[in-house]
């Protein structure tokens, strides 16, 4: 314990006399403040004390000094690990509290408290980030020294870290979007104004019911998700039958199906069905010069919405309910079928009353999905608005309301939470029951005519309907102006990604700032992603520690967190001190952390959860402590999942678009919000152009990390192979 | 050559162990010697797994104290224990060769050089007999060759105390007993510490020094194998390790741990400990016990509910006024079909009087 508390005071005093306590203007990596150390900006926490009279800065340093001389002088180990934990507390407490006391502008609150700040302070920097740091692990330190948590350093300094990073970026901004909303206009902050607007007949209104003019965002929203999450539940569930239990013989091709949501940005469904339905649509005039239909703008609303949300979500649903349908066990099918029941009635009476609770589940997630779905609305809404568009305008529109958005923000978070809470309470209560370990012979029972011929009919239409919608994509991003000139182009490709050569090579396209910024930002995040989620996972399957229960849940809980509130909540909170962040390409590295880490603690959990732990208490009685298990043991067995998590999260940061468009900068921009700005100008061309090479630079990626990480053999014949898929379907089941 | 300078005692001293509001272990103190094997016997969920990852220090104890040789390791974590575990599941690692897997605790805790840990490794195997086998990956053995390099992994560090927990149940019985005498020999060849999880009566008896029988987080009792299997102190005991009969008979006289008791009719002389009333509770084992067609001295009458031929023995089931009895006879030429009166005969001074509870 001394060694490593002794390594992290130091660190901490260094941090506090040598390195800048506040954010320097010019970003974390730049090293200008070298030249003027003692510059108010640039000082660390003890030069300011002394030279600029921030006193306040003065108790964190004091108190690791305190425990550095308890330390050299206290033998008594408990005595020592009480002290590491109280002064570590006090001061992440005291930075805590003084950064939020203190704003830009002086005291936040009582003014005239704090006698010398009232010049203010700004956000906090790298010194302090050390200070905070040396201070948590003071913390972690302790706890372990008292014997509690195991005392094992690793884990409990883990499990400060994590429980921290969540709190901060995951908590922090939304109890600040949720201050936001209760503001009043004059500065104070009220409930009844909150109440008010929060149930608002702009938000709820039913008027579109009985034909008196548009009905609330909410109200659209939470039709639109009953009306998607039954949809797509039903055509997963078609699908699923279709590939498990017919003979079909593209079934293999049927099963590719499941990729393409993961790689395909959110709003490039809405594109395609633009080119074949709306007003220049292929379909569109087909239709007019053989029926002389009018043209209409019929697609954008509604129904637009609802089919876009059918294509880009059915693929999930699909993949969540082969899991249920083949998880349904054979042998209750050989049983019923030995008792004399037919095809039909096994199924009616057996298979899909056991199938029930999963599609519960699938309902529901298609429920979630649509309520944060942000792209396809913005691309297709029309008038039909939507709480996730509505958030997103309420920020960028015309009149710039903050609160507004925050109140929506609210609105959506609560709808999603409570769909979340549901299928968490449902899934708690029943369980598939039939997944055993037992190795269970047999195979599944065929389905009769009538239903085989069902799912056929319906699913294998809306294959071709999804294959044809994904040509459109290929096919439009090489059309000169989609509906007036229809020759053929690589225009598109040469206006984005056009390079000139002379004298050196020059990225001439108007796509390649964007693009490259893009997979920057995802080559940082997907791996930083993976390695929070698959900790996180470790802890929650290894380890038990107090509090495990509301730890899981929290981590969970920012699944269900839509991306416009993500957005929305990033820049109201680090918008200002004490952490400020917006602008910089940090915010979306970190926004793509922890919104894609739940899927990583999902697939850790599910492949943890396959390795017997008796292989880490082996390594532990065999001497090995918990992090050299975890890096010997544990990660060389995770590799799928470990594959899994970085291709998810790699490609997630490439095609998310809800969280982005708020956070980007001009700095930062990202490919996605690009895409939407082209949209926006009609430019479709290039957009289409932009989506294609998108896709396949995803595919791409995801090949070389396959080559990269590689898959160890455990075995000679390739049993594995069959558990290796259940993480990454669960994956794809929380996208 | 491997050799085990270091093995040491264990002492446990007033045990506990909760699960919230469930005890595991209740009040347990034991002492087992250096160089001595013990086994921890006795029915699933008595706790006996619990005690072995107490040791191991897998589990932490809820009070009271461990001590390993003279230190108090009640509150270290296993992987500062100077212990060794062979796991039910061998939990060998998947992804590393035998050789990786048996190095794996030299490398994390030995401060030892490569060439060295090779070569320690090596004759680990060498010694549990799998010289030539260092390059397979664990999926690759049988699985009694995936035990002996669990054994080898363990054994290398030279432990002070190995532990086995279940080592033989994921093995077919044959080979079970051929592994058990193997383990048996390196442990008495290394002079090694080691306590044994079984739940099998059988196996226990083969391996021990010393037996601790557990029921319900408590020891039921312990001594060797042939104190427990002749002198059972309880019900319990006398059914869970010799399959005993136990009936109530009259005791007609006592006298310096033998008594002459009455059972149907017939007198025995069997032993006691302890004291004895006017009616005690016998323990017979089922091959003291004979059958015949025609009464003999000291017989009683019964009659045959079931019997089983097993080749070696012919097991019955027989009823008696005295109640059901399990009866084991070796005489298999011909023997006595469902139905069939018989006369029961129990051999003279074989049996136990159980102690009054």
């Amino acid at each position: 314990m001394n060694k490593t508390a002794f390594f992290w005071l130091i660190a901490g005093l260094a941090g506090a006399a040598l390195l800048p306590w506040y954010a320097t203007d010019d970003g974390f990596w730049s090293f200008t403040w070298l030249k003027t150390p003692a510059d108010v900006d640039h000082a660390s926490a003890v030069i300011q004390v002394l030279r600029h009279g921030r006193w306040w800065l003065l108790p964190p340093v004091v108190f690791l000094l305190v425990t550095l001389v308890s330390i050299a002088i206290v033998q008594h180990q408990q005595t020592n690990a009480k002290c590491l934990f109280a002064m570590g507390l006090l001061g992440l407490l005291w930075i805590v509290f003084q950064g939020f006391w203190i704003g830009r502008t002086g005291p936040e609150f009582l003014a005239g408290s704090f006698p010398g700040a009232a010049a203010g302070q700004s956000a906090l920097g790298v010194g302090a980030l050390l200070v905070s740091a040396s201070s948590l692990y003071l913390i972690t330190l302790g706890i372990s020294g008292l014997k509690r948590g195991g005392g094992d350093n690793f884990i409990v300094g883990l499990i400060g870290t994590i429980i921290l990073l969540v709190a901060l970026f995951v908590f922090f901004p939304i109890a600040h979007v949720l201050v936001r909303a209760f503001e009043l206009p004059d500065g104070g902050y009220g409930a009844t104004r909150f109440l008010s607007r929060y149930f608002s007949s702009d938000v709820w209104g039913v008027a579109c019911f009985y034909g008196a003019g548009y009905c609330g965002p909410a109200i659209n929203s939470l039709m639109l998700a009953v009306a998607t999450g039954a949809g797509t539940t039903l055509l997963g569930l078609s699908f699923a039958l279709v590939a498990t239990r017919t003979g079909f013989r593209f079934k293999r091709s049927l099963r590719l199906l499941t990729v393409l949501p993961i790689i395909t940005p959110p709003f490039v469904i809405g594109l395609a069905l633009i080119l074949l339905f709306g007003r220049t649509g292929v379909v569109t005039e087909w239709s007019h010069e053989l029926f002389d239909t009018e043209k209409t703008r019929w697609l954008y609303g509604f129904t637009g919405v609802y089919l876009s949300q059918l294509l880009s979500f059915t693929p999930i649903a699909f993949l969540v309910m082969i899991g249920v349908v083949e998880g349904v066990s054979p042998s209750m099918e050989e049983a019923s079928q030995t008792m004399n029941a037919n095809r039909w009635q096994t199924f009616r009476l057996v298979s899909l009353p056991l199938m029930r609770p999963g599609l519960a589940n699938a309902f529901l997630l298609g429920f979630i999905e649509s309520l944060a779905d942000f792209g396809n609305p913005l691309v297709l809404g029309g008038d039909f608005n939507v709480l996730s568009t509505e958030i997103y305008f309420a920020i960028v529109g015309a009149v710039a309301d903050t609160s507004r958005a925050a109140v929506l923000g609210m609105v959506l978070l609560t709808l999603t939470v409570i769909a979340f809470l549901i299928q968490r309470w449902w899934l708690g209560k029943k369980s598939y029951a039939t997944v055993t370990g037992k190795a269970d012979a047999g195979s599944h029972s065929g389905l009769n005519v009538g239903l085989r011929w069902v799912c056929y009919l319906t699913a294998i239409p809306w294959a071709l309907f999804t294959a044809v919608v994904y040509l459109m994509i290929i096919y439009g991003s090489f059309v000169k102006l989609w509906g007036y000139d229809n020759s053929f182009t690589f225009m598109h490709y040469l206006d984005a990604f056009g390079i000139r050569v002379d004298g050196g090579v020059k990225l001439v396209g108007s796509a390649w700032d964007s693009y490259i910024t893009t997979l920057e930002i995802a080559t940082i995040a997907a791996p930083l992603t993976a390695l929070v989620g698959l900790l996180t996972a470790y802890l929650l399957v290894r380890q038990s520690f107090a509090g495990k229960a509301v730890f899981e849940f929290s981590t969970m809980l920012s699944f269900a967190i839509p991306g416009t509130v993500v957005g929305v909540s990033y820049i109201l909170a680090f918008n200002v001190p004490p952490v400020e962040l917006t602008g910089t390409g940090l915010i979306l590295i970190i926004a793509f952390m922890f919104r894609n880490m739940p899927v990583g603690v999902r697939g850790g959990i599910a492949a943890m959860s396959q390795l017997d732990k008796s292989l880490d208490e082996a390594s532990t009685t065999l001497g090995a402590s918990s992090f050299t298990t975890l890096r010997r043991v544990i990660v060389p067995l995770l590799g799928p999942a470990i594959l899994a998590a970085l291709i998810y999260s790699f490609v997630r940061a490439i095609t998310s678009v809800s969280a982005v468009i708020f956070l980007v900068s001009a700095r930062h921009n990202m490919a996605t919000s690009f895409i939407v700005g082209r949209v926006e100008n009609g430019e479709f061309g290039i957009a289409i152009a932009y989506s294609a090479v998108l896709i396949l630079t995803m595919l791409a990626a995801i090949l070389i990390l396959q080559l990269l990480v590689g898959q160890r053999k455990l075995r000679r014949d390739n049993r594995v192979q069959q558990d290796v898929r259940r993480p990454t379907s669960d994956k794809a089941l929380s996208a | 050559m491997i050799t085990n300078k270091t093995s040491s005692s264990v002492r446990l001293s007033n045990v506990h162990k909760r699960y919230g509001d469930v005890v595991a272990i209740d009040n347990l103190s034991l002492e087992i010697q250096a160089g001595e094997l013990v086994t921890l016997l006795g029915p699933s969920g008595c706790g006996k797994t619990t005690m072995l990852r107490m040791i191991a220090g897998l589990e932490e104890a809820t009070s009271g104290d461990i001590f390993i040789g003279n230190q108090n390791v009640t509150h270290q974590a296993a992987s500062y224990r100077n212990v060794a575990m062979v796991f039910q599941s061998y939990a060998l690692f998947p992804h590393m060769t035998v050789l990786e897997n048996v190095c794996y605790g030299l490398s994390v805790s030995a401060n030892m050089r490569k060439a060295e840990q090779k070569r320690v490794a090596l004759q680990g195997l060498d010694m549990v007999g799998l010289a030539g086998y260092e390059s397979r990956l664990p999926s690759e053995l049988s699985g009694g060759q995936q035990q002996r390099v669990a054994v080898a992994r363990a054994v290398v560090l030279e432990p002070e105390v190995l532990l086995f927990d279940e080592p033989l149940s994921n093995l077919d019985a044959k080979l079970r007993r051929h592994v058990r005498s193997e383990i048996r020999q390196i442990q008495r060849d290394l002079g090694l510490t080691a306590v044994y999880v079984t739940h099998d009566q059988e196996e226990a008896m083969a391996v021990s020094d010393q037996i601790i029988v557990m029921r319900a987080g408590v020891i039921a009792q312990s001594g060797s194998p042939s104190d427990i299997y002749e002198k059972p102190n309880s019900e319990f005991i006398a059914d869970f390790i010799g399959d005993a009969n136990v009936v109530t008979c009259q005791v007609l006289s006592s006298n310096n741990g033998h008594a002459v008791v009455e059972l149907n009719g017939a007198q025995l002389s069997t032993q006691f400990t302890g004291s004895v009333s006017n009616e005690a509770r016998l323990a017979v084992h089922p091959h003291d016990v004979s059958l015949s067609e025609t009464p003999v001295e000291n017989s009683f009458p019964g009659e045959v509910l079931q019997a089983t031929y097993l080749g070696k023995h012919v097991e019955y089931d027989v009823r008696t006024d005295a109640g059901a009895l399990f009866v084991v006879d070796q005489q298999t030429d011909t023997y006595f079909q469902r139905g069939t009166s018989v006369h029961v005969r129990i051999s003279d001074g074989k049996s136990v009087l159980l102690p009054i509870q």
